[in-house]
């Protein structure tokens, strides 16, 4: 069941003559894991900023849930059913310590202080952080304002999660930690997950990849299909994690390796 | 240019209740013209180790030995100026320094204050901006025109023009995209094949150490716990997921072939190719008890 | 470079100071310096540093630090003190250096202004030392809320100000790093000719401009991501709260306003 829907969406920029997203016609599914995959300028981040109302298609139409996201009037509903982690840990903590900044949304919202409280400790559970609750920013890893962020956007309650290249900036523990995190959201909170990387490796731990180049979907596998994929990927310049490639590599050769069989296919 | 630390300790905020030590008792040593990574986690002290080589911070205790010149506590600063003017340092996300109009300029900031023949080294610029995989035309332009991935090689660039003997990388390749990072690290492997400075690299990623140091220093809590080249490195996986860290996953990969099927490879640098022919070949040969 | 710097002066502790309700603590002070100026006699004084002493108990701040905050203070009150000494001329002459003669009543005075200086100094000093520039923020936002009605924007200028507080730290480490950088260039921020230092002083403030305005961005783009919207209808997590610390520290303070007025000469 979709939960995102676009509609021959199209985006351009004011001072730009070319169009970045070229009339994208798909759905997101309800409980899935999708990753969006492309180089710079492939138009991913802008996408990433169309799911929940923070900018507005050019051309054809964003529906969250049904409702239309250039409608005034649904985009509070839809800002809260769909939350965003940006890129930059530092630039998105807003409070100034981590309990405030869970709560920064919330506030937003007008929920009563009582259940903010409830709600804090809940997530700051959920997501592994009560331990530093009274935290400024600045003694902290970038992993953990990632979590917090996640944390303030959980206490709302949403249906989807869009994490725009959030942990690019973040050192292997921070990119572990929120890989994790997203896995969990998705696979035991039922949480639609929608993330845009360029990590091949993180986009193939999800359910399924879309793969964006020049403002147009290339491609738009489910991960169970990858061992098909790899010739493609190679082909198209992908920089393949190494067992991949060894995979390849072994394939071509017509051997059998059954530890990288194991690894690549799954058991 | 030889670099080379001697009992050296780093204290931070000394005498406030924020008091840390940032480096204890740190002995090492880094070969002229060798290349070096310095691995560890966030905080571990990597960055402060490496800002002792030009003088940004001063040993608390101990001495830090660049060329002929030393470093301590009490040093003036017109040895530290002598020293810096051999030391080149590309910091993490780079394209934050860049504040000329033009790239240009930007890139004759730091040879200009080093007091180098700044016409010489203008006459080379075009030259430069090849090497780190820029057109010359980008020379005119204001360097906050360019993409992002453009302002982190003026940067580099940047450091790059004045030809340090001695260059220091602080996670050069942060937050680009793999391709990027890929670039990137060719860049400085290609620079230090033609000039040969003394290099040294702070990375969390294995795979960078792997391709490009032959020895490595993993820091945990301002402390050196290892030291190495790559293969003795990566032998240890077990003491070095104890410190959070994780070997690259080429050689996990490989590893586990060797675990599962009892070959050996030669070492863990084989491309995807060699480790495959590699491979066929030991079976071939009879080599392989359960595949 | 910045590592002797303490943000906002806060210390964190868990004195009684700290546990007092911020705006407890911004009234004590207000009165106090109001009523610093009415105390003209030597009794008010002594009983005034009493009260000093005692709060220092109170505060659990380490004396250096606030020896610390006051020494720039200090130049400021040896001058008043001379002005003072110098240019009043009332009652008997003390003593005479060279052409200069020093009078009882200037004396006097000087002292008083010294001392008053001092103080309030030293009040201040202490209400940030022990107070989060955070609760500050939000006891002055309290305060200042009657005069929504004459259409001041107490809400959004705290808001303001908690966001510059939040961004203080992350502005300082970008200063150091971006130094850095610069004197990993070569550029010499302490020495060399003006013309130097202005261009190494150029060299910091355009990438830290740069970096604001693109902070600013993502900034905006993550507020409105969570629904920020202004100041209506939006709930608040933070909550002052008045304990029996601060009705008898206020207590105590209009005790102490009264005795000092009866010492007044």
């Amino acid at each position: 069941m979709a939960i995102i829907e676009l509609r021959e969406l199209e985006y351009q920029y004011e001072e730009s003559d070319e169009k970045v997203l070229k009339g994208l016609t798909k759905d997101v599914h309800r409980g899935e894991w999708l990753s969006i995959i492309g180089a710079n300028g492939s138009g991913k981040s802008t996408l990433s900023r169309l799911f929940n109302g923070l900018s507005q298609p050019t051309e054809g139409s964003v529906h969250v849930l049904g409702k239309n996201t250039a409608d005034d009037k649904a985009l509070q509903m839809i800002r809260q059913e769909v939350g965003m982690v940006f890129q930059n840990p530092e630039h998105q903590f807003v409070a100034p310590t981590v309990r405030d900044d869970i709560a920064f949304g919330m506030e937003n919202a007008g929920v009563p202080r009582e259940v903010m409280l409830e709600r804090i400790k809940e997530v700051s559970q959920w997501v592994n952080i009560e331990h530093i609750l009274h935290m400024e920013p600045h003694r902290l890893s970038g992993g953990q304002k990632q979590r917090a962020a996640i944390a303030g956007i959980l206490a709302l309650r949403p249906q989807v999660m869009v994490f725009d290249e959030s942990t690019s900036m973040l050192d292997p523990n921070g990119r572990k930690e929120i890989l994790e995190t997203m896995s969990r959201l998705c696979r035991e909170s039922g949480i639609t997950i929608i993330s845009i990387t360029h990590y091949l490796e993180e986009a193939f731990k999800s359910d399924r990849i879309w793969f964006m180049k020049a403002g147009r979907i290339e491609k738009d596998i489910t991960t169970k299909n990858i061992p098909d994929q790899l010739e493609w990927m190679e082909a198209e310049g992908m920089p393949l994690p190494y067992k991949y490639q060894l995979y390849q590599e072994v394939k071509k050769r017509r051997i059998d390796m059954r530890t990288l069989r194991t690894m690549v296919e799954g058991e | 240019m030889d670099v080379n630390f001697q009992e050296v300790s780093h204290v931070y905020m000394q005498k406030t209740p924020f008091e840390t030590l940032a480096l204890k008792n740190v002995n090492a040593y880094f070969r002229a013209s060798s290349v070096t990574a310095v691995i560890g986690r966030t905080g571990s002290g990597k960055s402060t180790l490496v800002q002792h080589i030009n003088g940004l911070l001063k040993p608390s205790a101990g001495v830090v030995s660049v060329g002929e010149h030393h470093l301590e506590a009490k040093t003036k600063r017109k040895t530290v100026k002598a020293v810096r003017s051999h030391v080149g340092m590309v910091f993490q996300y780079p394209e934050h320094q860049l504040f000329e109009e033009t790239v240009e300029k930007d890139l004759l900031f730091g040879p200009k204050n080093k007091g180098m023949d700044v016409a010489e080294i203008q006459k080379k610029l075009p030259e430069l901006l090849q090497q780190v995989g820029l057109s010359e035309s980008l020379l005119k332009r204001s360097p906050f025109e360019l993409s992002g991935g453009q302002m982190r090689r003026v940067a580099i660039a940047g450091v790059l023009a004045t030809n340090p003997d001695i260059l220091i990388l602080d996670e050069p390749t942060a937050g680009l995209d793999p391709q990027g990072q890929k670039e990137i690290l060719k860049l400085f492997m290609n620079w230090q094949r033609t000039y040969q400075p003394t290099t040294i690299m702070i990375t969390h990623q294995m795979e960078e150490a792997a391709a490009f140091a032959e020895y490595m220093y993993v820091m945990e809590d301002a402390e050196i716990k290892m030291q190495g080249e790559p293969e003795t490195i990566y032998a240890q996986r077990k003491k070095l997921q104890e410190m959070d860290l994780d070997i690259p996953e080429q050689v996990q990969v490989l590893q586990q072939i060797e675990q599962d099927s009892g070959i050996r490879f030669p070492h863990y640098q084989l491309s995807p190719a060699e480790a495959a022919d590699y491979w066929r070949r030991a079976v071939q040969n009879g080599g392989v008890p359960r595949v | 470079m910045f590592e002797n710097v303490i943000i906002g002066q806060y210390l964190p502790g868990r004195s009684y100071l700290h546990h007092m309700d911020p705006r407890a603590k911004i009234a004590a002070v207000v009165f106090l310096i109001i009523v610093i100026f009415l105390v003209n006699s030597w009794h008010g004084y002594a009983l005034f540093g009493g009260a000093a002493i005692a709060v220092y108990f109170l505060s659990g701040v380490p004396f250096r630090y606030i020896r610390k905050g006051m020494f720039p203070v200090f130049i400021l009150v040896i001058l008043t003190f001379f002005l003072h000494a110098f240019f009043t001329r009332d009652g008997e002459v003390l003593f005479s250096i060279g052409m200069f003669s020093f009078y009882e009543e200037g004396i006097r005075q000087g002292l008083f202004i010294s001392l008053r200086l001092l103080l309030l100094v030293y009040f201040t000093s202490l209400l940030t030392l022990t107070t989060s520039p955070i609760d500050l923020t939000d006891a002055l936002e309290q305060m200042f809320s009657p005069l929504e009605r004459f259409k001041f924007p107490a809400y959004d200028v705290a808001m303001m100000m908690s966001i510059a507080i939040r961004f203080i730290p992350t502005l300082l480490q970008e200063t150091e790093k971006i130094i850095k950088a610069q004197t990993a260039r070569g550029a010499d921020f302490n020495k060399g000719s003006m013309r130097d230092r202005m261009q190494a002083f150029v060299s910091l403030l355009v990438p830290l401009f740069v970096r604001a305005f693109r902070r600013a961005e993502d900034l905006a783009y993550a507020m409105e991501a969570r629904g920020y919207n202004g100041g209506e209808g939006r709930t608040k997590l933070r909550l002052l709260v008045w304990g029996w610390r601060d009705t008898l520290c206020c207590c105590l303070i209009a005790v102490f306003g009264v005795i000092l007025l009866f010492l007044r000469q």
